[in-house]
């Protein structure tokens, strides 16, 4: 659930989601908090996928293993245009920590601190 | 999330509740989730668990803050078909609720959600 990956660094990435009626996290035309955790976690994902494709590795599974301090601003509807940006706190034995903010126009969606597990091959 | 799981028992005590389920192999999300190799999506459990929450308050919620929720194993219905959902609520001012809530199987504990909760809009 990213559509696009705005900037990538070895510190961060800008990533974006567009809000489709068909989305599984849609209710009632909003965006639910597990799609925003899902959002968000995916764009770590794609962080990390960016990691591995400058050192030409294969990308690698990755999966949520902690969600901390996680507050929901407002649900955004349908059409919406997230705007995603991942700092990399640190990286621990295969375990990164990262802090997210999501925002729709400007206005704050959501922040979070995620830990996000890589399985090695 | 539709077909993500099904519910075999449920048992309701004031604000806390026991609920069996099962997992559904056949879910749309194991196309993606990943392909040939399902892994249960954690904020899938995460919004079952907040079902649960919302038949044991008997309204729909919504979801302020995480405090804190934890994944330590990996499930899928071919591993874990069946699950046990623990949820306790206890009531702050205004509607608010401090929701704690486990996902296991008898004495194993699979993920902890402690979160603050909302009958209104947050």
């Amino acid at each position: 659930m990213v559509d696009v990956v705005w900037s990538a660094t070895d510190e961060g990435a800008e990533t974006g989601l567009t809000i489709r009626e068909d989305n599984i996290f849609v209710q009632k035309g909003l965006f639910r908090e597990p799609g925003l955790i899902e959002h968000i976690a995916q764009s770590a994902a794609a962080f990390a996928g960016y990691g591995t494709f400058v050192r030409g590795e294969q990308p690698k599974l990755g999966f949520i293993g902690e969600i901390k301090e996680c507050i929901f601003h407002q649900l955004p509807r349908v059409g919406c245009e997230l705007h995603t940006t991942i700092r990399m706190i640190a990286v621990v034995k295969g375990i990164s920590l990262i802090s997210a903010e999501t925002t729709c126009e400007g206005q704050p969606v959501a922040n979070c601190q995620m830990k996000i597990f890589i399985k090695e091959d | 999330m539709e077909n993500y799981y099904s519910l075999i028992a449920s048992t309701i005590d004031g604000l806390s509740g026991l609920f069996r389920v099962q997992l559904n192999p056949d879910c749309r999300v194991y196309e993606g989730h990943f392909p040939g190799s399902p892994v249960s999506p954690g904020v899938c459990n995460i919004r079952m668990m907040l079902e649960c929450a919302e038949q044991v308050v008997q309204h729909p919620l919504n979801v302020c803050k995480i405090n804190r929720c934890r994944f330590t194993t990996l499930l899928s219905p071919q591993t874990h078909p069946e699950l046990e959902i623990q949820i306790n609520l206890q009531p702050k001012e205004d509607g608010l609720f401090i929701l704690n809530a486990s996902i296991g199987k008898g004495e194993e504990v699979y993920q902890t959600l402690k979160a603050e909760v909302l009958n209104t809009e947050c």
